[in-house]
Parts: structure tokens; sequence; C-alpha cells
């Protein structure tokens, strides 16, 4: 191909390439919703004298064409397909996979953000709690890197100054190690959390901690549609799907569930919600998702005992299992309900009280309310 | 508005060019000066009625200087007054504060600070603004007769707002005459592209790299070293990355912007580096103020002085900050020194000659970096240990395998390795076909890889631009 040829030849291809993805992001319809960052999408900004003047049109406008470029999904693809293969990186987003698994580097740990969170939780149990029943416990959920780190040289969380943090501001609660219950697969391969089916021992750890046996018998139950994870969308690389197993047994089933929604109106519920698996993110099959609180009464258990569990998401597939062994378990979702209300809807008196987080949530800034 | 964003590479690029290459040849200006006033409207909508002024100015005063030109004493009047507007302005938005802040700390006085943000470019467009009023008064060039002409010039987006310091009279003739074809509009958009992927698949890596390292809390001295490597070479690409682009684009709308970077890393000297660095800046500060006070036809003393009034100024250029100038006035200390002591010492060293470049780079760029003056040298005071620093630390570890490959490209980047095997092969018919064949697919596969860091990514500032 002589110099001129390919000349024109590349000025005509790069001319199509821009003006061909320039015009389609500015004449086809905006899309609302990206399913695969689960997050509504920037839409054409407000135009006006004012907007124009004072530059947050012109920022609005690049956050709306970054949301709305033409096949964004497949250059997210190019992005951490080059990052992660091409330039090797040993994170992109933070993201790394290690075999079929698709985890996120959590780090750092930020000491002051997670100061805060403890600081929201020791005035819950100040107003709450304290004064109320003396068995209080706290467990730190280990997230999918603390494991999946050790064996790939990727950074983690500092977890001896986790503790540290806790045994300083918790000291009024028994700390309970579950550390050695998990390992790298008990978590799904593409999603945060940890797989129930695989907890039995962590369950076990923490009902022993606070004086209860665990039923030994379950049956394993497999949902029928695949599970595609968190880290699914945020990876935007070829995947395996998860599989959602859930435990049952004459226990569980015989639970009676009620919940809080976000009008403060009790309602019946499931721990199980096969209602959840059309939402957004199919773990929400776990006693509904993000619900404030939960009630869950448990009819084979009749000595009155009533456990409370302030909890994250990971609480959603552990709580039914550590509500076997009480006449009743409320679970708090601090995240989602202003603490000043939970004497309306919670008898601290006598109870045993568990509060279990993973440190995604004690290093996230003001997620905690209260 | 960055080069490096998708609003220009999806939306305003491709309409300037479709109005400037439908526009006739009489518009065209016209068209760039609109363009070129929207692009500095979208960062900064306020400060677009500084830089008409600024234009303005020096326009007016350009044709006075020329209009008396027999009168010597009006038009130096013109000339000065000229430089008093464009330095007072730039002295306002960029030093005031600084003045201030050391006149209170000086005197123990407590003066508020101006509320005032430092408008984009506007340290680039003044030195073009001066160079253009002073080469009329010394006759260099003739003044210019049409407004839209000067303004398309200075305000010209290619370079507005990271340089490189293009000269009125190397620019000249083609404000008025110039001619396009594939040829320039393909070798503009490969440079343009090389550019970007310089800036979005290197810089801003690196870069990102540098804020995590100082947001770090598990410091050691390798980790410094490596945060003073990676800088180093962050600074090189986006800074360059960004003259790449400028010169490209320029070449696409039918300019040639002279060179800004020579392979710097590859100097024998410091005094070498600055004739590969920024070289439109040192051209400059050579031309308008180290020629003028008698460059090294004086007294030594004096030639000594000399070299610190242009290294003083030129760190407080980069910024109104005393690390600035302290980092200004490093260089003029190493240029003193290979000047009278080390010239002939780095003839004869020739492995380690590159490695002492590159080692009061490394630490050159460290102080650059720098929030404050005081953090300039606790930097650099633990690249040597003090503080107690651990020799290295798990960070360290983990972004040297992390970085590894990109850091690799880069090196490689920075020499001209890549260039020399370019042209060696090229001159082999066979090989030269191949790649023929192969650079139009390569370079597409460039933009969609840029583009895809751009769509996905949210790291994206350009250094420059804070100057």
């Amino acid at each position: 191909m002589c110099d001129k040829i390919k000349n024109i030849i590349l000025t005509v291809v790069l001319a199509l390439v821009i003006f061909g993805l320039g015009a389609y992001m500015l004449i086809t319809p905006s899309q609302e919703f990206s399913d695969s960052e689960r997050r509504v999408l920037a839409q054409f900004p407000e135009t006006s004298v004012k907007t124009l003047l004072n530059g947050s049109f012109m920022k609005d406008f690049e956050t709306y064409t970054l949301d709305q470029f033409p096949f964004r999904d497949a250059f997210r693809s190019v992005k951490m397909f080059s990052s992660l293969k091409i330039f090797n990186n040993l994170t992109a987003n933070d993201l790394y996979t290690l075999g079929d698994y698709v985890i996120k580097q959590e780090y750092p740990l930020d000491e002051k953000v997670v100061q805060g969170n403890l600081d929201t939780i020791n005035r819950v149990f100040a107003s709450s709690v304290e004064g109320k029943t003396d068995r209080v416990f706290f467990s730190l959920i280990p997230d999918k890197n603390y494991y999946f780190s050790k064996e790939s040289g990727r950074l983690s969380f500092d977890w001896d100054e986790l503790e540290g943090l806790i045994s300083k501001n918790a000291g009024w609660s028994e700390y309970i190690d579950i550390t050695d219950t998990l390992s790298d697969d008990s978590y799904y391969m593409t999603d945060t959390h940890w797989s129930q089916d695989k907890i039995l021992d962590t369950a076990d750890r923490v009902l022993s901690s606070l004086g209860k046996d665990m039923p030994e018998t379950y049956t394993e139950n497999t949902l029928n549609c695949d599970f595609w994870g968190v880290y699914t969308g945020q990876l935007m690389l070829p995947l395996k799907a998860d599989k959602i197993v859930y435990l049952t047994n004459e226990i569980i089933d015989s639970y009676n569930v009620t919940s809080l929604d976000s009008m403060g109106n009790q309602q019946k519920d499931f721990v199980y919600n096969h209602g959840k698996l059309d939402s957004k993110d199919t773990y929400d099959f776990f006693m509904s998702g993000a619900v404030p609180l939960v009630v869950i009464n448990n009819p084979t258990v009749t000595d009155g005992s009533h456990l409370i569990l302030f909890r994250d998401s990971f609480g959603s597939s552990l709580a039914p299992l550590l509500a076997q062994c009480y006449s009743k378990t409320t679970v708090i979702d601090l995240r989602y309900i202003n603490p000043s209300f939970l004497g309306f809807f919670a008898d601290f008196n006598n109870a045993d009280v568990l509060f279990m987080y993973s440190p995604l949530v004690l290093n996230s800034p003001s997620v905690l309310q209260g | 508005m960055l080069f490096s964003s998708i609003p220009f590479l999806y939306a305003f690029l491709p309409i300037v060019l479709l109005l400037y290459f439908v526009a006739p040849r009489k518009l065209k200006n016209a068209v760039l000066l609109i363009s070129s006033l929207v692009f500095y409207a979208w960062g900064e909508p306020r400060y677009v009625v500084i830089m008409i002024i600024s234009v303005t100015c020096g326009y007016v005063l350009g044709l006075l200087i020329e209009k008396y030109r027999n009168n010597k004493r009006l038009s130096r009047l013109f000339m000065i007054l000229s430089a008093v507007i464009s330095l007072g302005l730039l002295g306002y938005f960029k030093y005031a504060n600084f003045f201030i802040s050391n006149f209170a700390a000086v005197t123990g006085l407590s003066i508020p600070l101006l509320r005032i943000t430092l408008p984009i470019g506007i340290s680039f467009y003044t030195f073009q603004l001066l160079s253009y009023t002073i080469d009329v008064y010394r006759g260099d060039v003739p003044a210019q007769k049409n407004f839209i002409t000067l303004s398309a010039y200075i305000a010209l987006f290619p370079q507005l707002i990271a340089g490189p310091i293009v000269r009125y009279s190397d620019v000249a003739e083609e404000l008025q005459n110039r001619t396009h074809s594939f040829k320039m509009i393909a070798e503009g958009s490969r440079r343009f592209l090389i550019g970007l992927g310089k800036k979005v698949l290197i810089a801003n890596i690196l870069g990102e790299f540098c804020d995590t390292f100082k947001a770090s809390g598990d410091w050691s001295v390798a980790f410094f070293w490596l945060y003073g490597i990676a800088f180093s070479l962050h600074i090189y690409f986006d800074f360059s990355g960004y003259s790449d682009m400028a010169i490209g684009l320029g070449r696409i709308f039918g300019f040639n912007f002279l060179e800004n970077f020579n392979y710097p890393f590859i100097s024998k000297s410091i005094t070498e580096f600055w004739r590969r660095w920024h070289m439109s800046l040192s051209y400059w500060f050579r031309d308008y103020v180290y020629i003028p006070l008698g460059g090294n036809r004086v007294s030594k003393a004096r030639h000594i002085f000399n070299i610190f009034v242009v290294w003083f100024l030129t760190g407080f250029w980069h910024g109104a900050d005393w690390y600035f100038i302290i980092w200004g006035v490093y260089f003029g200390v190493l240029l003193l020194i290979e000047k009278f002591f080390l010239s002939d010492l780095l003839k004869k060293a020739k492995f380690i000659r590159h490695i002492y470049v590159l080692f009061l780079i490394i630490i050159s760029f460290v102080i650059f970096n720098a929030s404050s003056t005081s953090e300039a040298f606790v930097y650099v005071g633990r690249m040597f240990g003090a503080g107690g620093l651990p020799l290295v630390s798990t960070e360290f570890f983990y972004y040297l395998r992390s970085l590894a490959p990109t850091l690799v490209i880069a090196i490689i980047g920075a020499t001209p390795v890549v260039k020399t095997v370019f042209v060696k092969l090229s001159e082999r018919e066979g090989v030269r076909r191949i790649l023929n064949l192969v650079e139009i697919p390569a370079l597409l596969l460039l933009l969609v890889v840029i583009t895809a860091y751009l769509v996905d990514g949210s790291f994206n500032p350009f250094l420059y631009f804070r100057f």
C-alpha cells in the first residue's frame, strides 16, 4: 500500500470512528439503568445560562457521555481485559481473578472510618443494650480477599489492627473469632458474599459461643436459576455462574417471619424469599435483601429466648441458621434504620445481642445510622 | 476540556473538524478562534473574559509598537506596558496569594487571602503574548493587523492550556497561509493518538499509583524510590503526551509546532536534560530573559547571577510556592556545578553519567510533586532512610509487581529504542510493507483501548494544567 492511499484510509477510518460513535452517542435515546453496574445512568444535563456559567453543565455532560457511550459494556470489557491480561496489573478497579473466582482487593483500612462506625455501634450499645443484658457478643466477618490475598500476594486489611480496634472500642462485648471456620471456597465465585451451605461451621462457632447447640440435619436446595454476583458486572469478563444453595429443615420451615418495610409497617416475610429472584440482586433471596428489621419467630423453641442480631448483608444467609436455637430472633440492619426507633421494635432485656459485621461495612464512611 | 476525555474526542473534535474543513479558507481562523473559545470556556466560563482582555491588549499594543517603531522611547513604552499588563494579570491570578501569605508570615500581620482561582493555561498564553509583543518590538515579526488571526494564535485550542509555548514568529506564516492534506491529517492523527495513548495508558496508571502512594501508611525507603521513579515517568508521559497531542492536532489543522521533548531521560548531563525537556519553555527563558541579561558574555559573577535569575523564574513559573523555587534553583546550582566542575568528568564517565542524571532528576521530581516545602524535604529525606523507615514494605512489593509491566513499557518508551527499531525495520522493503498494512489496524486498536480506559476510568487530570 503506498503512503498516499494509507494516509487517505487512515483519515477516513478514524473520521468514521469518531464521527460515528459521537453521532450515535448524541442521537440515540439515553438508557436509564445499567444492569451490569446495577445503577442509574446519567441523563442529558439541564441546559441553562446558570448551569453553563457555573460549569455544572460541562461537568454533568461529561458524566452523561461516559454513562451513555455506545457499546459502553463492551468498552468496559476491553479495559478490564487489557488491564488484567495485557498490562498484567494485579488488580483492575480493585478486582482480580483467581481460578473461577473474582475477588475485590479491599484495602487499605481507614482507621478513622472504622472508628466512626464503631462509635456509632457504641452509641447504639449505650442507648439500647447497656444495662438490659450482659450477654453481648461481637464478631468480624472476613471478606473474601482475606483468604485469597494470602495465596495471591494481593493487599488486604490488617486483621490484627481491625481486631485491635474492636477490642479497644467494644470492650463491653465478647469477641467471637470465626476466621478459621471459613476458607476461600466459602464464598460465591462472582459475589462478595458467602454461600450458605459453606457456613455451617461458622454458624456452629457462633451458636456455641452463645451457649447453644446447632441442629445438624439440613437439606441442601439449589435454585434453578444462575446467580451472577455483583462482581460480574464490575469485571465485565467471561465468568462461570454461581448457584444459590439454601438450607432447610423442619425448624427453618416452621419459621414465622415478619419484617419492617421502609415506611415502618410490619409485613409477612420469608427467610428465603422466592419473590426476590427476579430482582437486580439474586442474593436478595435471603431475608429479602435490604430490610431494616426482620423478626423470626421459631415455634419449635419455646423457652422465650431472644437473639438480637445487628448485621450487614452477610447476616442475611446466616440469620436463618442462628434463629434455629431461639424462640425469637430480631435481625437489625443499622444501614436502614435509625437506632432511636429500636426500642419500639426490639426488647433487649435478657436477650443475647450479637453485633456481626464485615470490614466492608466498617470501612465504609457514614454507612451506619445513629 | 481535556483532550483525553470522551466529550473532546467524540463531540467537540468531530464538530470542529467538520466546521473547519467545510469552512472556506478565509473563515478557517475564525472557526479555530470560536472553537478555541468554546474549548476554553468549557473548563473556565468566566475566565474567557481575562483571555480576551489579554489578547486585545496584546493586539492593540503590538500595533502601537509597530506604528511608533521609529520613536524608540514610545515603542519601548508600549512594549513595557504590554509586559506589565500580561505579567500583572499573571501576577494577580497566580502569585498574589503567595506574596500575601509570605508578607503576612514575615510581618506577623493577619491578612486574608484573595478568593481567586488560577485561570487554566494563563502561564502559557501570557508567555505567548509576551513573545509576540517583544518580537514585534525587536522587529523580528510585523504586527498582526487582523484581530481574529492574532486571537486564533493565542487561543488556538491544541496548545492553549498546556503548551508547547508556540512563538508567534514560528507560526506567523501558517496563520495566513497554510495547506492541508491527507498526509498532514494522517501524520497529525498518528501523533495525536500516540500522545493520547501515552497519557491514558501510561501516565494515568502511574499517576494513580502516585496518588495512592501519598495516601499510603505503609511507607519504606524502597517505596519512596518506586514513587520517585513512577512520578518521573508519569510527568514525562503526561506532559510529553499532551505535547504530542497538541503537535498532532496542530498538524491536522495545518500548523507545524516545534517539538517540546526529545527523550530527556537519555541525557548525559543535567544541562542536556534541559535541552530535551519542555524545550519551548527553556528556549523562551533563553531568548527573553537569559540573553537580554547578557547571557554568558559577561563577567563570571554576572553570568552566575543570570543563570540563577533564569532558574529562579523557571521554578516560580511552575508554581507559586517555595518548593517550586527550590526546585528551579536546585537545577540552577546543578547547571553551575556541571559548567564549572563536572563537564570534563561527565564526558569520561559514560555509564555513570546516566545514573547521575536519573538520580538527580528523580529527586527533583519528588520535590516538584510535593504539596508543601516541608513535605518536599521530608520526602527527599525519607528516600535516604530518614524517619527510621524500613527498607521495604508490603505495599512496595505489591506495587512493584503490579506496575512492573507498565514501568518497563514506560522506561522503554522514554528512550528512542522503539523509534530506532521502527526506522531500521522500515528500511527493508518487505518489512515496510507489513508495517504499512499493520499500522491502520494498530492505531484503530489503540483508539479502542484508549476509549475503553476513558469510558471506564475516572482518573484523568493533566499535571501541567495547574501552571
